[in-house]
């Protein structure tokens, strides 16, 4: 075996004695003659990919390299042979070397203290021939030891994992970015949250955009974050800005990103650059690059397919797409809280607007439900009503001992003829009705006005009621209708006086025509006085609702008769008949129906100065009897005839002669048969002729 | 019923003067009286057999001396026919218990046929 040895192979060993250091194992016959153990093991070692080398511990050189080292490396093997461990480990990486050094250092202090055939590994960068770093993992033990124990070779394989290596690398790299995309995902989304949450409160428009634009800034750590809605359809108007903390209070252009922004909203669509430095015209870039800023980005702020404003964001940093995308759909969450915002505060405005009437009107309103609980009342109601809302709510629609309720008659009214609940009953409005408030002796009047509130289904769901106080109103009308009263009582004193003595001189002068003739003129004209004087009376009451009737069963045909004899007497002028077909009685107040027929006459035969003939008739229908009067007059013309019934309505006609009057007959006839519960209308044709009808009930329910 | 005494009274001079000459002439004893005050006194002393009264007197309330004259056994007998300017006198007349009314102003007969009538309601039958 010493022969072999002393031939050592080039390129392959270093000298030494091989056979004390790998003993063939007793299993294995020697294949052949010439195979010795070296050439064995180099076979097996040669064939491996790997890179195996032996080297003393103490000396550094290598005893043995395998011919891996030059696939691997570039090198001959007999190049480092030569060399040993110390120039191998110039070609270590420094980063490396200082590792490995220390790891190898530690092993071999640790085996001092406890030998064994530890396998340690090492993995670094080395150069190879070209220069070119590749990493290697090599895994080392001790080969041989010397007779004390001590490691005397160290046999290292080396595996070439620079592809490993890079695609290790690379891995990382895609799961760093992963991960930081994960992330970026997570920081978006938490952000998008936020900004929903804000916009879902109801807060006031301004505060809530700010709020937003400072998430975005903080959350996206964008450098600038802006919000503008359109002024007109072109103006920006900037609604809300945020900065970080390095632009605090810095003067931020505005130019670029408005002509920028222009040039958006032209197409609608959101717009980023990550290269700003580069994509901006000369006024800016300074700024720009002062700033340090990397990146732009402009989202359209749209909702209901309108564009009503613009997000724009400025970065630092690059905006990923991920980000692009985030910010986009922001938008749209800005978009409509704005919309949802501005809606809510307009609303409240004209609430508030609303409000503003309701608490400032003179008239008292009152809102009531269905079931007449009262859902608001203005201060003039309070005020009227003499009760804060609450007693309101408590008391109205109940008599108490407190409030008593009671018609403009003085009698008490009836719950159930409460304007409201009349409105709902009939779903019709109550107007004008007039009722008191008897509070601690004292009577405050009111007219109200209920008027329903109709769902579509045509079902009352509300009464709304306003009213007014007409106390001073009623104290004055009673003030007039007592002066009236005076006055009328003080007018007829001495028209009484006068109208018996002129009839005492008619008894006295019976015989004398002349004196007979003035006298008779003086009583006619006494007689109109009074009529003219009753007439103020009457009209007086009618106007404060005391026109009193007393209802006694007449015959009527007897009655007719009766005033058509009367007029046959005083007039000359005109012949009056009479035609009856009521055999029934009637239920009416005799006085005032006459009063007005005697009317209905008068005024027949004042605008019938041609004519000469009078028709009054006098029949049944239904449960009425109908009576008219009709003249071959001059008519009354379309327009008057509207206005016939209205009170001191003179007729547009030159026929005034001496009997002008007050104007009020007709409107008293009017009333008189409205109290009896008929009614009362006219035809006419101008030029031929009126007929005035009118019918009163039977028997009066 | 001529020899009748009958009372007027009314805050009037001239509807006093102008009914008692118009009873006069029918041949009543007729004495007159300007105000409420002392009515019971004046009935007292001329024991009329009707009394023609004015509601509306001022500083005296026609309906209060109705109503007292009608409480007094002494005078509850005698019919009073009240005289007003008011237009629903007959509605007042009635609540008070008077036996009948005329409103001002009213014709001669018709002031005639209601004493008239007054009177022979009154009159005692044996």
């Amino acid at each position: 075996m010493k022969d072999r040895l002393e031939n050592p192979i080039p390129n392959s060993y270093g000298n030494s004695d091989f056979s004390t250091i790998f003993p063939l194992s007793n299993s294995i016959s020697p294949p052949h003659p010439n195979s010795s153990p070296k050439s064995l093991f180099s076979k097996i070692v040669d064939l491996s990919p790997n890179l195996v080398a032996v080297y003393n511990v103490q000396t550094g050189k290598y005893i043995f390299i395998n011919h891996a080292l030059k696939p691997i490396l570039g090198y001959e093997p007999s190049d480092w042979l030569e060399k040993g461990i110390d120039y191998v480990l110039k070609k270590v990486h420094p980063d490396d070397l200082k590792r490995i050094s220390k790891e190898n250092q530690e092993a071999i202090e640790y085996d001092k203290e406890n030998p064994s055939d530890r396998i340690v590994e090492f993995e670094y960068r080395i150069k190879n021939s070209e220069g070119e770093y590749k990493w290697l993992k090599t895994y080392g033990t001790v080969f041989d030891r010397n007779e004390s124990g001590n490691i005397k070779h160290v046999i290292n394989i080396s595996i070439d994992i620079t592809s490993i290596k890079a695609t290790e690398e690379k891995l990382l790299k895609l799961t760093s970015e992963l991960e930081k995309k994960v992330e970026e995902r997570t920081r978006d989304a938490s952000v998008r949250l936020e900004i929903k949450e804000v916009l879902s409160k109801n807060g006031e428009l301004k505060e809530t955009l700010d709020q937003c634009v400072q998430i975005l800034v903080r959350g996206l750590q964008m450098a600038i974050v802006r919000i503008w809605t359109f002024d007109n359809k072109t103006d920006l108007n900037l609604l809300a800005f945020a900065t970080n903390d390095e632009l605090k209070n810095k003067r931020i252009s505005p130019y670029w990103s408005n002509l920028k922004s222009k040039e958006i909203i032209r197409n609608k669509k959101s717009y980023l650059t990550n290269n700003l430095e580069n994509d901006i015209d000369t006024k800016e870039k300074l700024w720009i690059k002062k700033h340090h800023l990397k990146s732009f980005a402009a989202y359209p702020l749209i909702i209901d397919n309108k564009q009503i404003g613009l997000l724009t964001v400025f970065s630092k940093n690059e905006i990923s797409s991920q980000t692009h995308e985030s910010l986009y759909s922001i938008a749209y969450s800005v978009a409509y809280g704005i919309s949802r915002l501005q809606t809510q505060e307009n609303l409240k405005s004209s609430e508030q607007k609303y409000h503003t009437i309701f608490s400032t009107l003179t008239e008292g309103v009152v809102l009531q439900d269905a079931k007449g609980n009262i859902l608001a009342a203005n201060e003039s109601a309070e005020k009227i009503l003499k009760m804060n809302t609450s007693k309101l709510k408590r008391l109205l629609g109940k008599n108490t001992s407190e409030n008593i309720f009671i018609n403009e008659d003085g009698t008490k009214l009836d719950p159930l003829n409460f304007p409201y609940i009349l409105a709902m009953k009939t779903k019709q409005p109550q107007l004008n009705k007039i009722m008191g408030i008897v509070q601690n002796n004292k009577t405050t009047w009111i007219s109200t006005n209920s008027i329903p509130l109709l769902d579509d289904k045509n079902v009352p769901y509300a009464v709304a009621s306003s009213f007014q106080d007409i106390t001073e109103q009623k104290k004055l009308e009673k003030q007039k209708d007592e002066f009236i009263s005076i006055a009328s009582h003080e007018l007829k004193t001495p028209l009484t006086t006068i109208k018996s003595f002129n009839e005492i001189l008619k008894m006295k002068f019976g015989n004398e025509e002349k004196a007979q003739y003035y006298l008779s003129k003086m009583h006619s004209e006494i007689d109109r006085l009074t009529g003219l004087v009753n007439e103020l009376l009457d009209v007086s009451k009618i106007q404060s609702g005391g026109l009193t009737l007393n209802k006694e069963l007449i015959d009527v045909e007897q009655f007719v008769k009766e005033v058509a004899q009367d007029f046959k007497t005083t007039t000359s002028t005109h012949k009056i008949f009479s035609k009856c077909d009521v055999k029934e009685k009637a239920l009416i107040d005799r006085h005032r129906v006459y009063q007005v027929l005697i009317n209905l006459i008068s005024n027949a035969i004042k605008y019938s100065p041609k004519a000469n003939k009078i028709i009054i008739t006098a029949n049944t229908k239904d449960n009425y009897v109908i009576f008219s009067v009709k003249d071959f007059g001059i008519g009354i013309t379309k327009r008057d005839k509207k206005k016939v019934f209205d009170p001191f309505f003179q007729a547009t006609t030159t026929i005034r002669q001496s009997h002008s009057g007050l104007g009020l007959g007709l409107h008293i006839a009017k009333e008189i048969v409205t109290r009896h519960g008929g009614t009362i209308s006219v035809y006419s044709r101008k030029g031929i002729g009126s007929t005035f009808r009118f019918s009163l009930p039977l028997n009066s329910s | 019923m001529s020899g009748s005494k009958i009372l007027v009274c009314d805050d009037d001079p001239g509807i006093i003067e102008v009914i008692k000459i118009i009873l006069e002439e029918n041949k009543y004893n007729v004495q007159t009286l300007q105000t409420g005050k002392g009515i019971q006194k004046q009935i007292g002393n001329f024991k009329p057999d009707l009394i023609f009264l004015d509601l509306w007197m001022p500083g005296i309330d026609g309906k209060e001396i109705t109503k007292v004259l009608k409480r007094d056994p002494e005078t509850k007998k005698i019919p009073i026919i009240i005289i007003s300017a008011l237009n629903d006198t007959q509605n007042i007349s009635e609540d008070i218990g008077a036996d009948g009314f005329i409103s001002k102003p009213f014709a001669i007969p018709d002031l005639l046929a209601v004493v008239e009538k007054s009177l022979h309601k009154n009159k005692p039958s044996f």
